[in-house]
């Protein structure tokens, strides 16, 4: 730090010392006109007026300074004559501008004021140090503010920055009546501080004992600052303590991981299900190889953008309700799409499994094209803002809400899909086309109108599935492509027809994906072979472990006699299917958690140590992929179990 | 039958609800009885207004680096044409070194051999609006040398001769040229993972093609452009650049954004010794005879980036790209400058994702991981559709740029018009070019490129 900065947090420190010695809890009120003379101190070219007026809102607890900052931090804050003003709207000439301190529109003898643009003078921080600095005095403001999630994500803030300057308002969170949470959030961050020894009348004893707390309340990011202590101070009581935080927190870390890891393969496999929800119906139970499947993902996607257009959703101006709309919509739009498909073309094609292939690429070709034409290649659809952001649900164990509501929206969308299919009649409809058309058009079912509305209904998912996947990455023409042959490749999985199938498989794919790629090579072949062992058991390959095929590997379990029922396949197959992929999770999850030790123990022979290199080098996405489909290739070479038999039109010919 | 009639009555919803969404934009005018009072949603007739309130559809056309050297490569090659006084493809070379041109973004200088440009290096943060704010400038006092070879993987100096050129004796095919009328190819991708980036540089030709025709042409000749769509697929490039050298007698052709692709027709340019302007960033290590780069090499954008973030305090290094060429090139120079700026190697980490990776969940969580000590930087080379939901992923776990900002070498201006912009706030790009330097040549190009989009419908 140079003088300056010294000189700066040194002042920062007296204010604050002055202000929390008298200061409420909550937000303070200032007079307007002070607050005013403090802005206009931003305007001015001299940095240090800037840091001071900076230093002097940071100490305000103003709660109305913080949306003001934030305008700040994003540029749109400007000089007006001699007057600091905001602006959001830049692309209206003459712009509208408002006051800084009061957000309401700025007016003269009762009349709003529009300026020309080329009057205002920009006034946004200048580079990334003001910029942080900026961002401190909003974290400052923050904290003591009602709004729980920005109090503790500022709160961590002070933290990260480890500046012993944010001591002292730490201390006074710890001690005042905030929510636990708050207090807790304060306590760690202010630990974090303690131990970097930045403070410079520190006692040994002191940060001693901050260490060990800190490993107490396991703490991921003490992991890195903890490090460095033990690099730098090697034979010392802090040493000591350091290692055995770290040995705690590292502990507790692995468990959050597993967890994550485990969510992050639940969410990818959901969305692959809600993607491939819809082809396991028309694919499935027609036995048309729909290649315009991701398209009619994509004209979802767009139905979404049209729902935002016309509520003129826009992050400044959320309308959340264009979201709600856009899922019935998505869905009618894509289920009308795919229904004028199968009238114009997929009906004349039934039976004939390679035309329709052709036919329906061609289709998904028009379709891309067409979007391309009507609205370019760039577009943007906005999340809606209940779906940015995230959840910590457990200490570093972070949700995004998108992914939270995919999870949600994919199991609705299968139980509505197995309700629709089981209970209603119209799935009793078509159950009955797809198993014998002329039976059930003898008895009077209008077999042609059937098609046309399953088709419709698992275009429809599609559709669904691209109202979702908005929420997720970019929305382009082609992004059905992207996804077509993962939809695929689930749908096979799974075996052709079969809806639990699909389930499950989605879940397995996602969920190995997830639990490989953070692996290195060692531990992921070992998962790989792993799942290969138990499957190959379970099919009986194993010579002399030779098992009853009907009853799988249960049979192998002594003492299993009373529950084998349960998981003959007489019973539900779904349940068998539920076992294996249960037995093979656990084992992979059992796996990604002790995977470095399995290496460190097989890695005594001088055969390991030589191709160890190869074994910690991390897998990483790519690899992942390239395993995953090894697996499944292997997997729908033998089909272990008679686990997901293909059904359907398609098997059947 | 009551089924087909409940059906029927669903579907007639359907048709309903989806034409009076697409009202929103379209011809149809009616308002719709769920229109808010939302004058942005319900504006149409797009194309009667010159002025630009496209509001309805995405923002208006924005202009970036890419677009503005491929713009300008338009004009030098025009110049050089007059200067040779003649469309034979050595002396427009030969006439092309060192010229010296007015571009959108300022001054700008033909390199006497080398074949690039010498241009500013600028650093921009992302701003709220989707524009890009210039926080650093770094220019040599005038513009910056462009190096083919880095000197960071070439430390003695020793660098290949050029490849291409003529081979004496040779015979080669010449451009189709008439009296009036000259031909002129555009190889971009109009589909597949690169349209999101290609389309607008295909647009963007057309518009300075579009303004030389107006202004008399070159030579007195007009312009007959050839467009091919190589789909995004690298090998359909040399093809179509094959098909249009030879069959189509083109004059030059204006293309290619990923290196893979320009990888792929180099040997065609060779062979035929003809002449590609190549608009698009790359990881250099490369000078053909028959080939212009009209944007940066590394020493004009990686290079000048990862110095901005050391100087800026950063101590640990995430490179992460997609996986082909300029990716890995560009870091093996980006890592090679780290390490001899005294980065330990256990500060870099290097990974890879295939083109159109969509899930980067443990990715980011990596990133997060990796940033916990609070001095970390991301220097991306992302490209192509892979960046959005990588944005999305990063801002939705809670990571924003002054957690750890993102310096990307393939996300400007117009890749920013997919995203949500408002999280994204402060993270940064390198560029020789940003839609926001204030100038007036500038605003002329960009409200010209706005119009000639909005006129031809372009979006």
């Amino acid at each position: 730090m140079d003088a300056s900065g010294l000189l700066f947090s040194g002042r920062v420190l007296t204010v604050l010392a002055l202000v929390f010695c008298s200061a409420p809890a909550c937000g303070w009120v200032l007079p307007d006109d002070t607050t005013r003379e403090t802005l206009a101190l931003l305007a001015s070219s001299d940095e240090e007026s800037r840091q001071q007026a900076l230093a002097t809102l940071a100490a305000s607890r103003e709660p109305r300074m913080l949306p003001f900052l934030e305008h700040y931090s994003q540029g749109a804050v400007f000089l007006w004559n001699t007057q600091v003003v905001v602006c959001t709207d830049l692309n209206q000439s003459p712009a509208p501008i408002l006051d800084p301190v009061t957000l309401d529109p700025l007016k003269i003898d009762g009349a709003p004021v529009r300026v020309d643009v080329s009057e205002l003078r920009d006034v946004a921080p200048s580079g990334r140090s003001e910029r942080r600095a900026v961002a401190d005095v909003i974290r400052q403001l923050e904290v003591w503010m009602p709004d729980l999630d920005k109090r503790l994500a500022a709160i961590q803030r002070f933290g990260d920055s480890r500046d012993p300057k944010f001591l002292d308002s730490l201390n006074e969170l710890m001690n005042s009546d905030a929510p636990e949470k708050v207090i807790r959030k304060a306590r760690e961050n202010a630990l974090l501080i303690r131990i970097s020894g930045n403070i410079q009348d520190q006692t040994a004893d002191e940060r001693l004992i901050a260490i060990n707390e800190i490993g107490d309340l396991c703490v991921a990011r003490a992991v890195p600052v903890l490090n460095d202590i033990l690099n730098n101070e090697k034979e010392s009581q802090i040493h000591v303590a350091c290692r055995g935080a770290l040995a705690t927190i590292e502990n507790y870390q692995k468990k959050v991981r597993l967890l994550q890891n485990i969510f992050n393969g639940l969410s990818l496999g959901s969305i692959l299900i809600l993607m491939a929800l819809g082809l396991s119906i028309i694919f499935g139970q027609m036995g048309v190889i729909n290649m315009a499947h991701g398209e009619l993902m994509m004209v979802g996607a767009y139905a979404t953008y049209e729902m935002q257009l016309l509520f003129g959703h826009t992050p400044e101006t959320p309308t959340n309700l264009y979201y709600i709309v856009a899922f019935p919509v998505s869905f009618l739009a894509a289920a009308v799409v795919g229904f004028l498909m199968e009238r114009l073309v997929v009906r004349h094609l039934y039976g004939r499994p390679l035309d329709s292939l052709l036919a329906t690429w061609g289709i998904s070709l028009v379709l891309i094209q067409c979007v391309r034409v009507k609205y370019g290649d760039n577009i943007g659809v906005n999340s809606p803002s209940m779906l940015v952001g995230s959840f910590e649900v457990l200490q570093d164990l972070v949700i995004p809400r998108n992914r939270a509501f995919i999870l949600v929206l994919c199991g609705f969308c299968v139980l509505s899909v197995h309700a629709l299919f089981r209970y209603t009649r119209a799935g009793l409809l078509i159950r009955a086309t797809v198993q014998g058309r002329e039976t059930a058009s003898g008895h009077g079912v209008n077999t042609r109108l059937i098609d046309g509305l399953t088709f419709a209904v698992g275009s429809g998912l599609a559709g669904i599935a691209g109202f979702a996947w908005t929420t997720v990455g970019g929305v382009t023409p082609d992004m059905g492509q992207n996804h077509i042959v993962d939809s695929f490749l689930v749908v096979v999985t799974g075996g052709v027809g079969k809806l639990a199938g699909a389930v499950f498989a989605g879940l397995g794919i996602g969920s190995l994906n997830k639990i490989l790629e953070p692996l290195n090579f060692g531990e992921g072949l070992m998962t790989m072979g792993l799942v290969i062992v138990i499957t190959s058991w379970a099919l009986g390959v194993a010579g002399s472990f030779r098992i009853d095929r009907k009853l799988g590997m249960m049979s192998l379990i002594p003492g299993s006699g009373p529950i084998t029922p349960v998981f003959s396949p007489s019973v539900t197959p779904g349940i068998r299917t539920a076992a294996t992929f249960y037995c093979i999770g656990c084992v992979s999850i059992f796996l990604s958690w002790s995977g470095g030790h399995l290496v460190e123990w097989f890695g005594h022979g001088s055969f390991v140590t030589a191709v160890d290199a190869m074994l910690t080098e991390p897998i990483r996405a790519i690899w992942a992929k390239v395993l995953i489909l090894s697996c499944v290739v292997l997997f729908i070479q033998w089909r272990p179990l008679g686990l997901f038999p293909p059904r359907g039109r398609l098997a059947d010919a | 039958m009551l089924l087909a009639r409940r059906s029927s009555f669903v579907i007639t919803l359907g048709f309903l609800l989806f034409s009076s969404g697409c009202g929103g934009n379209g011809g149809d005018s009616s308002p719709s009885a769920t229109t808010p009072q939302e004058p942005a949603a319900t504006e149409s007739s797009t194309a009667a207004q010159p002025d630009g309130s496209d509001s309805a559809v995405a923002a208006a056309r924005v202009t970036d680096d890419p677009i503005e050297a491929a713009y300008f490569g338009v004009y030098v090659w025009k110049a050089a044409v007059e200067k040779a006084g003649s469309f034979d493809i050595d002396k427009v070379r030969e006439a092309a070194y060192g010229l010296e041109f007015d571009a959108p973004g300022g001054r700008k200088r033909m390199h006497d051999s080398n074949h690039h440009t010498y241009k500013p290096v600028y650093i921009g943060e992302i701003l709220r609006d989707g524009q890009f704010k210039i926080v650093k400038e770094f220019n040599d006092g005038g513009l910056v040398e462009p190096d083919a070879y880095s000197s960071y993987l070439h430390p003695d100096g020793d660098v290949p001769s050029p490849t291409g050129g003529p081979v004496a004796g040779a015979e080669y095919p010449q451009p189709d040229v008439t009296d009036d009328s000259v031909k002129v190819g555009i190889l971009h991708s109009l589909s597949g993972t690169m349209a999101i980036s290609e389309t607008s540089l295909k647009d963007v030709v057309s518009f300075a093609v579009d303004e030389i025709n107006k202004s008399g042409g070159v030579l007195g000749r007009q312009i007959d452009l050839v467009i091919e769509d190589p789909a995004s697929d690298w090998d359909l490039f040399a093809e179509k650049a094959r098909k249009m050298i030879t069959e189509d007698g083109v004059a030059v052709i204006f293309g290619c954004w990923t290196s893979v692709s320009r990888k792929s027709v180099l040997p065609v340019f060779e062979e035929y010794n003809h002449l590609l302007f190549y608009p698009v960033q790359y990881e250099g290590e490369e000078l053909s005879l028959n080939v212009f780069y009209t944007a940066a090499p590394p020493n004009q954008q990686l290079v000048p980036a990862a110095q901005y973030m050391l100087d800026d305090g950063v101590k640990k290094f995430y490179l992460l790209g997609t996986d082909y060429v300029f990716p890995r090139t560009a870091n093996k120079v980006l890592k090679a400058f780290l390490l001899a700026q005294g980065v330990p190697e256990t500060n870099i980490i290097e990974e890879y994702t295939p083109f159109h990776h969509q899930d980067y969940q443990t990715i980011v969580q990596k990133v997060k991981d990796f940033a916990a000590s609070g001095d970390a930087c991301v220097l991306s080379t992302i490209n192509g559709d892979s960046n959005v939901p990588f944005y999305k992923e990063f801002a939705n776990q809670g990571l924003t740029s002054a957690d750890c900002p993102i310096m990307a070498f393939s996300v400007a201006e117009d890749e920013l018009r997919a995203m949500d912009v408002p999280p994204l706030v402060g993270h940064l790009a390198c560029w020789n070019y940003f839609q926001s330097i204030a100038s007036a040549e500038n605003a002329a190009f960009v409200e010209g490129f706005q119009a000639y989009c909005q006129a031809n419908g372009l979006k």
